[in-house]
């Protein structure tokens, strides 16, 4: 079954499972996500800041990156009515992906294996925070917890032993994502093989474990605990980054053999001493807090662009710290189609962001806008379950379609 | 649907939905070598090109051998002259080639040529090229790794203390998302050449995985009109709703976020419902994040430093509360829930035992012998 023809249902808040269903639907999978004006995606119910509306954050660009090109269904599962029309879609579907707590389908009556049982050929994909069953089956997190339950966080941090967090970035979604991807697909390829379905129950913290797997083998091949290492590499120095003259300009520069150490002495002007001093990754290993000192002083009235531009064109790993806004028009990732523009109705030009795969013959891309919720209930239940008019307005009025 | 299936459990390890894919990996790189991993995990028979490097240093020695650890323990290991004629001739019917590019090798190769002479004796290849920059674009010879590819997507930034130094993700978990995406991408390749496509040429760098996954984030932030930048300990504005930080305790750090009005009041209740909770200062959730976060920090902190991060954590699940204790790795190899779970595996290296994290997930099939393999329906 190509992707084209494939029917993807997905309930769920946030971004892990959603941006499962965002890839599929990216290569061109319908994908129907349910979702009820009952219980909304906390996505839709953050406090509209300042000069913002509630109706502007169901539209808020985050929301948009989630579910584009996907069709929104409202059900109310909480109703009898709604739970069959769910799983009569459950019955047509390929995948099914669903992210809340575990127990919430087994509350109203429904379950995975129930959905397995009735639909054989289903690939089900379970992510909770921390898996469907064990100790800590039932504490609710998000994204930058995860990562700190996992032993990302106390990684990340200066050389002194300041842990500081990448809070900013919940890094733990997109990697919940990415394996969630990963799962579905393998669980795609199989089923062409052998028709078997399969229940996937993923642990996003497990996920976010999974990015502290080399500190965590370290751990393990030396008892010493990792600890932040600022912007380190245990196998080059200098391996950091060096500020610039400027407000808050950075570059990010690496030397990875004695031949690049000799270069970058040669463009920075580096005293014929302090050349010869350090002329072996040994001697700079020993010495790093000296060698970046030397370097920093020679790079701090240089400007940023012209000193990476220069170094690159000399071979060296030398290039900018970007800012977010900064790295929104830069080249090297605009001209990659990392970006694409669109339009939206009602609030105007939106940049949006790709899956980050590129390939010579496969489609994947961003195809349409987030569907307001429930644009296409009566559509779907029509065309899919056979509904008619007089059905939808019955269930319509009994809260059903909510 | 009226099908009846057998569910039958398979462990974690023993589902293997990619067993007969074949896959070279060469060049170097952790998110090749990481993607390489995952493909043999979920089944695949992944031969890896030995590249031996010298390192100078207890510390590099160490690093060298726990990416081995990690990355290389499932795969076959050969000693061959990459891009010899034998070479070529060995490895000319396999699914799929892995091709890692890193700073210390050298010059940037041009990856689109490499492809096509791999594909020439063998049209149905899938070439995955998995390079800090790209094979396309301004970036593709640049010379760089896993430091630079960071510093370009906005990342590294975000992170860190204001006023001092940007970091940047280190123990190659940046690259390790790389390897990740690129495995995705892979099988999805995979999928699609079942069908009527044949060979494809897959290109993910690391530089467009980071971007993209901050630029989502910020996204958020644009629309708060809050100003990403680094914040030290505490996401910039509390990204609109107050906690979303790490905060002291007894024996280290926590960390922190209620998303709803619900959760705040569970926070409130954990810590025994202070009397300062009711007042009106502290139910302005956007203001208390963005305008006075200190202040209730303040309030909170006391309170935390008076117990543990077990403590913590066992009060967070009874009042169900988004907070979890900032784990070392000695921590997590302990940890109840991933021992539950059969989360950690062992994996031998040069005689010593480690343990490393496993499969993500556990995974349940279907009885073949109840399904139609040519079953199925159209939509």
């Amino acid at each position: 079954m190509k992707f084209k023809d494939l029917l993807v249902i997905e309930t769920g808040p946030g971004l892990a499972g959603p941006l499962v269903t965002r890839t599929l639907a990216d290569f061109g999978a319908r994908v129907i996500k349910v979702e009820s004006r009952t219980k909304l995606d906390f996505g839709k119910t953050r406090v509209p800041p300042p000069g913002k509306t509630a109706e502007d954050v169901l539209e808020a660009p985050g929301v948009m990156e989630m579910s584009g090109g996907k069709r929104s269904v409202s059900l109310n599962l909480k109703t009898e009515e709604g739970r069959e029309l769910f799983c009569g879609l459950i019955d047509l579907a390929d995948v099914y992906v669903e992210s809340y707590a575990p127990g919430w389908l087994e509350r109203i009556g429904l379950s995975v294996q129930l959905f397995a049982q009735r639909n054989p050929r289903l690939i089900t994909l379970s992510q909770s925070a921390f898996g469907a069953d064990g100790p800590r089956r039932d504490q609710r997190a998000y994204a930058p917890l995860m990562t700190a339950a996992a032993g990302v966080e106390s990684t990340v941090g200066y050389e002194d032993g300041r842990i500081v967090p990448q809070i900013a970035s919940a890094v733990g979604d997109v990697v919940a994502a990415y394996f969630g991807n990963l799962l579905v697909l393998s669980a795609l390829y199989e089923r062409e093989r052998t028709g078997r379905g399969a229940m996937i129950d993923m642990s996003q913290t497990e996920a976010s474990a999974a990015m502290a797997g080399i500190a965590v083998a370290e751990y393990g091949l030396s008892g010493d605990v990792p600890r932040p290492r600022g912007n380190s590499d245990p196998r080059a120095v200098p391996h950091g980054v060096y500020r610039t003259a400027g407000d808050d300009d950075w570059v990010a520069l690496a030397v990875w053999n004695d031949d690049e150490w000799q270069v970058l002495c040669t463009s920075l002007g580096i005293a014929d001493k302090d050349r010869e001093r350090f002329a072996t990754g040994a001697s700079r290993i020993a010495a790093s807090g000296e060698v970046d000192a030397i370097i920093s002083a020679c790079v701090a009235t240089e400007k940023r662009d012209a000193l990476w531009e220069r170094l690159q064109a000399d071979g060296l790993s030398c290039t900018p710290i970007l800012d977010i806004y900064e790295a929104d028009d830069f080249p090297a990732l605009v001209e990659r189609g990392l970006w694409t523009e669109f339009q939206h109705p009602r609030t105007g030009s939106l940049r949006m962001t790709e899956i980050p795969w590129n390939f010579d013959h496969l489609d994947l891309r961003r195809r349409e806008w987030a569907e307001p919720i429930g644009t296409s209930t009566n559509q779907i239940l029509t065309e899919l379950l056979g509904a008619t008019p007089e059905q939808l307005d019955v269930w319509n009025a009994a809260g059903v379609l909510r | 649907m009226s099908a009846n299936a057998t569910i039958t459990t398979t462990s974690r390890i023993a589902s293997r939905p990619l067993a007969g894919v074949q896959v070279l990996e060469y060049g170097t790189g952790v998110g090749v070598g990481y993607c390489g991993a995952l493909l043999a995990d979920l089944g695949a028979d992944v031969v890896k090109i030995h590249a031996p490097r010298d390192v100078p240093g207890e510390d590099a020695v160490l690093r060298t051998r726990a990416e081995t650890l990690y990355l290389d323990s499932d795969k076959t290991t050969v000693h061959e002259s990459v891009g010899a004629e034998a070479f070529r001739s060995r490895f000319s019917s396999v699914d799929i080639v892995l091709r890692g590019y890193e700073p210390s090798d050298g010059a940037a190769p041009d990856l689109r040529r490499e492809y096509e002479s791999w594909g020439g004796g063998n049209a149905d290849l899938i070439f995955v090229a998995v390079t800090p920059f790209g094979v396309t674009g301004p970036g593709s010879g640049w010379h760089g790794g896993d430091l630079n590819a960071q510093g370009l997507s906005g990342w590294t930034s975000i992170t860190g203390m204001p006023g001092e130094a940007p970091l940047s993700m280190s123990y190659g978990i940046g690259a390790l998302q790389h390897g990740l995406n690129a495995a995705g991408a892979t099988v999805a390749a995979l999928i699609e050449r079942g069908h009527d496509q044949g060979g494809e040429f897959v290109d993910v760098s690391e530089a467009d995985v980071i971007a993209a996954c901050i630029r989502m984030y910020s996204l958020t932030y644009r629309f708060l009109g809050i100003p990403l930048k680094r914040n030290g300990l505490r996401a910039p504005g509390s990204s609109g709703r107050y906690p979303h930080t790490i905060l002291p305790c007894k024996d280290g750090y926590i960390s922190t976020i209620c998303r709803s009005e619900t959760d705040w009041n569970r926070f409130l209740a954990m810590m025994g419902s202070p009397a300062w909770g009711d007042d009106p200062r502290y139910r302005d959730f956007f203001a208390m994040a963005t305008d006075y976060p200190d202040e209730v920090d303040d309030l909170i902190i006391p309170w935390l430093m008076e117990h543990t991060k077990d403590q913590l954590a066992e009060l967070a699940t009874t009042f169900k509360v988004p907070l979890a204790p900032v784990r070392t790795a000695d921590e997590v190899v302990r940890e109840p829930q991933f021992e539950h779970r059969g989360f950690f595996r062992q994996r031998t290296l040069d005689g010593q035992e480690v343990i490393v994290p496993g499969r993500v997930a556990h995974w349940t099939v279907l009885d073949a012998g109840a399904v139609d393999p040519d079953g199925g329906h159209s939509v």
